[in-house]
């Protein structure tokens, strides 16, 4: 998948609804334009502070797409330096931020891909900080009591399909039409897999009462696909 | 379970409960044939199901970001500055660039291996030939240390070759020196800030005035540009900036109400300077209020772990990467032309849960040429 030609909009964009270029002239004053025009101007100090400037936000949907440090980590950085390197051929279509933020999940979808072609090779999933860690099982956390799993436990243990739809249109809003694109499925399929995802989390994080999951046994039961 | 248990008292309309995805939808408000409407009204389990998927829904969006760990930052800017610079524009523009980046690009360096290493050739091609009487100023502070002894410690406290502790562990020496000092109480910090701050300023670091574990603070609020945090930041441990106060700024309780620094003292702030030292394993030589690119700012110093010998490329403060061996506490003073300090701007509202992002610049540099 082309890493960062096109460019996406996200409800944070400013860019037009239909389409039309509006963005450029629109945002003069958004720092990270700003920072990105520097950068393709030779401020060699420009585009480590664009990184720095939105980090969190990318480390985010890596890591919560990949669950796995290392694998957020390669991915973030082959990101931005995709960025880098084609900062001249922005064309201000979206604001630098989704654009930025598209790189990075074409980056960790691409990896989540290949997580899911080698099963066998896909690493005990990590905290945002590297340690590996299991996840907790739900009926551990039901045995001792406890009323909730946290929700990243509970993300890391779904079907990476299901995952990557939840985070993609729950986590980082991005509207269903753009994650069908993203993920190459029909709009139907990332709509079916956030509603079986969003089920299972809601299951599993005890806000459907016992004895009232799932009411949609067939549906919402499908599997990872 | 059965059709009965889940939905409580049967309705006509609860034969068969709705399609999942159509509950789904449903709960999020989306046109869904009136049959779910009247199903649902009719079935207390799907109406539960329903107001759970909402909370779910509400859950996932309000989930706060994810603070990216300082060595995944770190990795992934070193692997930015040994990059090359973007192609250049066609034209006359990008001739006017590419002049700008070959002026500019003498600060970007080479990464290798040692992502964030340099050697000391590299490292003195970075700054300014310093004054032979700066070099000296900071040798005077390390003879003092020593002279003043008696657990009192200054931020350069790895200079002392008395205390046995390796320069690579100046991280944790200096985190234990914190400790002493806490322990010596409060109002041992307090009058020192005071003295400190009223002291006469600009000139040479008063070291004889600030017995204990000092930072250099300023507030000069000088307007940086990435080209000039260097030098800036040399004048500021070599005592040129004005209104230079020497003051144990992590040491322990501060009441700087009073003080022109306290802006600088405040809870987030201390908390961003420990992050910073205990990323950097190094103690924090000083900072500074300016403004970065027009936006309110801190630059911080801070001391990182050298290597002494001379082979050059030993030295790094990768997060990731173990320390230096443990020969390297062998060597006496590290010349200020081979000691690296690691120079930081955070933005004047850091707060230590996302430095990341409020770290505005960050370079490696030494304490003079």
């Amino acid at each position: 998948m082309p890493a960062d030609s096109d460019e996406l909009r996200t409800p944070d964009s400013s860019a037009a609804p239909d389409g039309t270029d509006a963005s450029t002239a629109d945002r003069p004053d958004d720092p990270d334009l700003v920072l990105l025009r520097r950068h393709v101007a030779g401020d060699p100090a420009a585009f480590a502070e664009l990184f720095r400037a939105n980090a969190d936000r990318l480390w985010s949907v890596a890591f919560r797409l990949l669950h796995d440090a290392e694998d957020a980590a390669d991915a973030v950085q082959e990101a931005m330096l995709s960025a880098h390197r084609r900062a001249a051929t922005f064309r201000g279509e979206s604001t630098v931020r989704t654009w930025l933020h598209r790189i990075t999940v074409n980056a960790a979808l691409d990896r989540l891909r290949r997580q899911a072609a080698r099963p066998s090779t896909v690493p005990m999933p990590t905290t945002p900080d590297g340690a590996e860690r299991e996840p907790a099982d739900p009926r551990d956390a039901h045995a001792e009591g406890e009323l909730r799993l946290d929700v990243s436990d509970a993300l890391a243990r779904l079907p990476s399909p299901l995952r990557a739809a939840v985070v993609l249109v729950d986590i980082e809003g991005l509207p269903v039409a753009q994650v069908a694109e993203l993920l190459d499925v029909p709009v139907g399929t990332v709509k079916s897999r956030a509603a079986r995802g969003r089920a299972r989390l809601a299951g599993e994080l005890g806000y459907l009462r016992p004895g009232n999951q799932p009411t949609t046994p067939t549906v919402f039961q499908e599997g990872g696909r | 379970m059965s059709k009965e248990e889940a939905t409580g008292e049967p309705t006509p309309e609860a034969k068969r409960h709705p399609d999942g995805e159509l509950l789904d939808a449903y709960a999020d408000g989306e046109r869904t044939p009136g049959s779910v409407d009247r199903h649902v009204r009719g079935c207390t389990a799907c109406q539960r199901t329903v107001v759970g998927l909402r909370d779910m829904r509400v859950e996932l969006a309000r989930l706060a970001p994810i603070s990216m760990p300082p060595d995944v930052a770190r990795r992934i800017q070193d692997a930015l500055m040994a990059t090359p610079p973007p192609a250049p524009p066609t034209g006359g523009a990008g001739r006017a660039a590419q002049a700008r980046r070959g002026a500019a690009g003498r600060r970007r360096r080479p990464v290798g291996l040692g992502a964030a290493a340099l050697r000391p050739a590299q490292r003195d091609a970075l700054l300014p030939r310093s004054s032979r009487s700066e070099r000296l100023v900071l040798l005077a502070v390390c003879l003092l240390v020593v002279v003043t002894g008696g657990g009192l410690v200054v931020a350069l406290q790895q200079h002392e070759p008395a205390t046995g502790t390796s320069s690579d562990a100046a991280g944790s020496a200096a985190i234990s020196v914190r400790a002493d000092s806490a322990k010596s109480g409060p109002g041992a910090a307090a009058p020192l800030a005071e003295s400190a701050a009223s002291g006469p300023s600009g000139l040479p670091i008063p070291a004889s005035a600030a017995p204990v574990q000092a930072v250099r603070v300023a507030t000069s609020l000088d307007a940086l540009e990435p080209a000039a945090v260097a030098q800036h930041a040399r004048d500021l441990l070599a005592g040129r900036v004005p209104a230079a106060a020497n003051v144990p700024l992590l040491a322990g309780p501060l009441a700087p109400a009073a003080e022109p620094w306290a802006g600088l003292a405040t809870p987030a702030l201390l908390a961003c300077y420990q992050k910073l030292t205990d990323v950097a394993r190094g103690p924090l030589l000083a900072v500074d209020e300016v403004t970065y690119r027009g936006r309110a700012a801190v630059l911080a110093v801070l001391d990182l772990p050298d290597a002494p010998n001379a082979g050059g490329g030993g030295s790094t403060a990768a997060a990731d990467a173990p320390a230096p061996s443990a020969g390297a506490a062998t060597a006496g003073p590290i010349p200020a032309s081979r000691d690296l300090v690691q120079l930081t701007v955070i933005d004047l509202g850091c707060r230590a849960d996302q430095l990341t992002a409020a770290t505005l610049f960050e370079e490696k540099s030494t304490k003079a040429a």
